[in-house]
């Protein structure tokens, strides 16, 4: 009598918890899965938010009947989000959002950025595996983008994000990274995406780079790679050189990155490459005993130029693209304390050298 | 027929995990934040160290119930104050640890209802704590430490698997560069670690059960107490690897944001920050649970009650009250530091000092009187 007693007592509290009596079936729920953020001409936020839509969705036919978006206007996200959430009759769900796209007008003004990271940051819903990017235009038109192939646009957003970062070198960035960089002042690259004329064609276009929430300036897909490539978060460089009129196309790949620094002022950063040479068509090569050898200086040197033009760039502009402040704190931080912690214009004087050694390691099916 | 067996009787591994589930608790929750916010990006090799100077007061713990010929808590502490000033003790031992519980219940529910269940309101969801917890304590006497053997072997297999998923989302060099601070500072960090050793006090309950002859007891609870506080600070080393200090500091409950930052590739778990919350409550519920029968236990002792059930019973609505207290977070951080510390740090040091000194000077005094 005593464990029956106890057992109605157990089940009557169950029935009296609020997930019993208020249960949402699966159909009204608004699945978000991409959000898109930009600003409207009032200087609001406005979010579209993309979901597929499961009306059709049932136990006998899986189907999904595209995808839907609906947008709305506020001071804060959070208005903008229950703007939203009045013109559709269920209950949003952010538990599944996969991809942000923010419009480059929200990324070049410091203070909608920052308000939107504030706001992505606090709520507990969002997860911070969430793919960050960049759209060039409105975050509208990346949101509602149908590809061709049929899929989803936050699948084919994504999908876009990480084959590029294996390929093209681009960062994929995740919220968390965002956070992470912007905590420790270090600078980051978000990856930009594009649509041509017609909204029918997305295509990677570049990276922005972004300090302690603000626009710093613009890299174009090839230099996105290089910089990558230097920061360590890419490991290879695909490109090509001229070599005795043919253009040879090689694969490096990084096997070494070491930062060394004698000073404050010069700064050794070497590399040591594997490298895949992908063509050589000239017969000619095969002859000349010394080419490997050739091949080698050339592209030590034609790397090394390249990637020095570009950080010359930046650093005489006063802009840490490799976060060496960063790295000079953690692993030699005497330095830091002594040269570079009050001292302002640290990154104008700071000279690289940067050191690149090529071993040819494969040179696929033709021998030379 | 098998015998029965001694429910009076605890094994060493009984002990090992009991000691380790009531120091290691609550602490997973909030410890990584508050050393942190004391001790910055190196605060894991500090917690070693303060782990091994608090294993004093392990020691002293054991040498009490040494002297004291294995006795009963309540039996120490009534030889040494007298009668009515021991029972007064003791009430007030079960009232500052049940205070300490409840308070913890009311951080435990908040993140509960911030992560897993936002819709349920606090009052039901205390309630419901309580009766779980309740129907255990009841016969705690005979299932304590056997609970805390399965729990504990459950959640090291759970732990051990986490890691293995997290391992490569830890940047070791945001532990860098090593800093040194004033002494001021590491002595603040010591209190602040020591705060969450509250549960120590479950070793005058299960020293005087373990019946073994040499140093196994000594022994037995060095290592749990050495083993909690290496996990407290692999939380720690976790927690700033995956988020870095900046984040680990601003953070609620940065154990469960480190995890909803982890990926895992192939997709078989899709949110790891579930199964962290699951553990989390898990460690919060065992923790609880041996506090709170430890609560009861020596407050039936202090009212001369022959079982601990009464007590138990009467600290529902008394844990009930104390937890709604406290009506915002203003409330919670003020009742946190100028109450709670003080009254841990109370449990933590001054009772092993206090009840080791009276031991050692009431056994000179005995020597004396056979002398004479």
């Amino acid at each position: 009598m005593k464990k029956f007693l106890y057992v109605i007592s157990c089940f009557v509290v169950c029935l009296l918890m609020k997930s019993c009596t208020y249960s949402q079936s699966i159909d009204t729920r608004l699945f978000v899965s991409g959000i898109g953020i930009d600003i409207n001409d009032e200087g609001d936020y406005s979010v579209s938010l993309s979901y597929p839509d499961i009306s059709e969705f049932s136990p006998e036919s899986s189907k999904i009947k595209g995808a839907g978006s609906i947008s709305g206007f506020g001071k804060t996200f959070y208005e903008a989000i229950g703007d939203a959430i009045s013109r559709t009759g269920k209950s949003v769900d952010l538990d599944h959002v996969k991809v942000i796209v923010s419009s480059s007008k929200v990324v070049k003004d410091s203070k909608y950025f920052s308000g939107l990271l504030d706001y992505l940051s606090h709520d507990p819903q969002i997860s911070r595996r969430v793919y960050m990017c960049i759209g060039d235009g409105d975050a509208k038109d990346f949101i509602g983008f149908k590809p061709e192939s049929g899929e989803d646009s936050q699948v084919f957003i994504s999908e876009l994000i990480e084959n590029n970062s294996k390929d093209n070198g681009i960062n994929s960035v995740t919220l968390n990274n965002v956070l992470d960089y912007f905590s420790q002042n270090k600078n980051i690259l978000l990856p930009v995406l594009k649509l041509n004329e017609d909204n029918k064609v997305m295509s990677v276009k570049g990276s922005y780079i972004l300090s302690n929430y603000s626009y710093i300036d613009e890299l174009t897909l090839k230099d996105t790679m290089l910089i990558n490539f230097l920061r360590g978060d890419s490991d290879r460089i695909i490109s090509s050189i001229n070599f005795k009129n043919v253009n040879v196309s090689y694969e490096a790949q990084n096997i070494d990155r070491k930062i060394k620094s004698k000073n404050s002022s010069n700064i050794d950063v070497r590399f040591n490459l594997k490298t895949t040479i992908k063509n050589c068509l000239d017969p000619e090569h095969t002859k000349s005993s010394g080419f490997i050898n050739d091949i080698t200086n050339m592209l030590d040197n034609n790397i090394n130029m390249k990637l020095m033009n570009l950080l010359n760039k930046f650093y005489k502009e006063g802009i840490d693209i490799l976060n060496l402040e960063e790295h000079l704190y953690k692993f030699n931080t005497n330095l830091w304390k002594s040269y570079i912690k009050d001292n302002n214009s640290w990154v104008r004087g700071v000279s690289i050298n940067l050191q690149i050694k090529n071993n040819i390691t494969n040179i696929g099916n033709i021998s030379f | 027929m098998k015998e029965r067996t001694d429910h009076n009787k605890i094994r060493s591994f009984g002990i090992f995990s009991t000691l380790f589930l009531s120091l290691v608790g609550f602490g997973v929750f909030t410890y990584t934040q508050s050393i942190g916010k004391i001790l910055g990006h190196n605060g894991f090799i500090p917690t070693i160290i303060y782990g091994i100077i608090y294993l004093i007061f392990i020691y002293m713990i054991y040498n009490t119930v040494k002297l004291n010929n294995h006795n009963k808590f309540e039996v120490i502490v009534e030889n040494l104050f007298g009668v009515v000033l021991g029972r007064i003790i003791l009430f007030l031992l079960s009232i500052g640890v049940v205070f300490l519980i409840s308070i913890q219940l009311r951080i435990f529910i908040d993140s509960i209802k911030l992560y897993i269940f936002p819709n349920i309101n606090s009052e039901s969801m205390i309630g419901i704590t309580l009766l779980i917890c309740y129907y255990v304590v009841r016969s705690g006497d005979k299932v304590l430490a056997g609970i805390n053997e399965i729990m504990f072997v459950f959640l090291a297999i759970c732990c051990l698997i986490i890691f293995f998923i997290v391992y490569k989302n830890i940047n070791l060099s945001n532990v860098l560069p090593m800093e040194f601070k004033d002494g001021y500072t590491y002595f603040r960090g010591f209190l602040t670690l020591s705060s969450y050793f509250v549960g120590a006090m479950m070793l005058y309950y299960l020293l005087p059960k373990y019946k073994t002859e040499k140093n196994a007891r000594l022994n037995v609870s060095y290592k749990s107490t050495i083993f909690s506080f290496v996990f407290l600070s692999l939380v720690f080393l976790l927690c700033v690897g995956v988020l870095n200090i900046n984040q680990t500091v601003k953070s609620t409950w940065p154990i469960i944001m480190a995890f909803t930052t982890i990926d895992v590739p192939g997709g078989f778990i899709e949110r790891v920050e579930g199964i962290i919350i699951t553990i989390a409550t898990i460690f919060f519920l065992v923790n609880f649970i041996n506090l709170y029968f430890y609560a009861s236990y020596v407050n039936s002792k202090s009212l001369g009650l022959y079982k601990h059930k009464i007590s138990s019973t009467m600290f529902i609505p008394i844990i009930y009250v104390l937890t709604l207290i406290p009506q915002d977070i203003d409330d919670i951080n003020f009742i946190i530091n100028k109450w709670a510390f003080p009254i841990s740090l109370v449990l933590v040091f001054l009772v092993p000092l206090v009840l080791f000194v009276a031991t050692y000077i009431k056994n000179g005094v005995s020597k004396k009187e056979v002398r004479k």
